[in-house]
């Protein structure tokens, strides 16, 4: 794994609950981390532990942005709930400001057909949990079929 | 031709008249339920309830390879959404979008969408437009901040008019690239003599752009 380097410049967009754990545990590793939201109430909800910067502004406005410093970022994460604002913000930090690392999350897989050739990373959120569900699900079963072994054993 | 309209209100009303008088084929998706009731039984077409930014709907509405998708709901990442779904998820040739954010026009222009329009942006357009008569000076808007282009008709006894560029001296900074006359471009040298009524194209980083036009403007001191 390609570890972050110490003095890149984090930045995620959307505190949502996925964007602060995010946000946090990046924080808490030692890594410099803005959050923006639009929402004050969403940011105020950042745990204590969380000691990087908050902005609360329109991730879609590019003057905010600007003046939040994006254009120096290294690494941005895009987790808005609305796979549109995602969509929209990546391209525009990916094939208009060129930043290094873009990473959203989508919910509706097929939208992803607009950022095809992009080089945005992407996280297919409804993939990543049912591919959770199965697991736990299978894991769930194994655990039920040793307990009924056992006890035809007896 | 096959036109598909994706939100809007007033806008897609306007629309759907004016291409069912030009007897195209249109199709017609919006979100709003009672809106659709109104546009279907007013223009009598059917109208798709729906998110039109969702590849669900608009794989449902069969308008693969069609003409031209317009996307006019009143926010500019949904209609991103909806020109980029056109073009690549279902082939459409051509896509329009409306945008509340003059900045992209040009953004919305460099990720495929063909024609992206403000009313912010024709406002301001037209406004330059009508300064033409007043200051005979029109900029040029290109997509570098930093650079204006300036075209300027010359007046009679202004500080450039029937005199070579080496007498003029412009301060560095500010460059003609190039004198309009009669409808034929001449790309200056030294020698070159700017005559009334020429039009220049003035060349400038956007700082020095007032400087150039009141330099070029001013009256010609014996």
């Amino acid at each position: 794994m390609i570890s972050i380097k110490k003095e890149d410049n984090i930045f995620v967009i959307g505190c949502s609950s996925v964007g602060a754990y995010i946000g946090t545990e990046l924080s808490s590793m030692g890594y410099s981390v803005t959050i923006i939201d639009k929402s004050k109430s969403a940011l105020d909800m950042l745990p204590e532990s969380y000691s990087g910067f908050k902005s609360v502004g329109d991730g879609t406005d590019y003057d905010f942005l600007d003046r939040e410093g994006i254009r120096k970022a290294d690494i941005v994460i895009i987790s808005t709930d609305d796979d549109n604002v995602n969509c929209y913000i990546a391209q525009y930090l990916k094939l208009i400001l060129n930043i290094p690392v873009v990473i959203t999350r989508i919910y509706d897989e097929e939208k992803a057909i607009i950022l095809k050739e992009s080089k945005v990373k992407i996280i297919y959120t409804t993939k990543v949990i049912a591919k959770e569900f199965f697991n736990t699900l299978s894991d769930a079963l194994i655990e039920q079929e040793i307990k009924e072994e056992g006890i035809s054993k007896k | 031709m096959n036109i598909v309209i994706a939100g809007g209100q007033t806008k897609a009303d306007f629309l759907i008249s004016m291409f069912k008088k030009e007897k195209h084929n249109i199709v017609v998706i919006n979100d709003s339920y009672e809106y659709a009731e109104y546009l279907s039984k007013k223009h009598h077409i059917d109208v798709i309830v729906g998110d039109a930014t969702s590849p669900f709907i608009l794989n449902g509405a069969s308008i693969e390879n069609f003409d031209i998708i317009i996307a006019i709901t009143p926010s500019d990442t949904d209609n991103l959404m909806i020109c980029q779904l056109g073009k690549k998820l279902l082939n459409i040739h051509k896509s329009v979008a409306s945008v509340e954010n003059p900045k992209n026009v040009l953004y919305f222009n460099s990720l495929g969408v063909d024609t992206a329009l403000s009313a912010t942006f024709l406002i301001s357009k037209y406004i330059e437009k009508a300064s033409i008569l007043e200051n005979v000076t029109r900029t040029i808007v290109t997509e570098f901040d930093s650079l204006s282009i300036t075209t300027i008709t010359v007046q009679d006894n202004t500080y450039v008019s029937n005199r070579s560029l080496s007498e003029i001296k412009l301060p560095s900074g500010i460059s003609i690239g190039a004198i309009l006359r009669n409808d034929k471009v001449i790309v200056p040298n030294g020698k070159s003599i700017i005559k009334p009524d020429d039009k220049i194209l003035v060349i400038t980083s956007s700082d020095m752009q007032k400087t150039a036009i009141n330099l070029i403007n001013s009256e010609l001191k014996e």
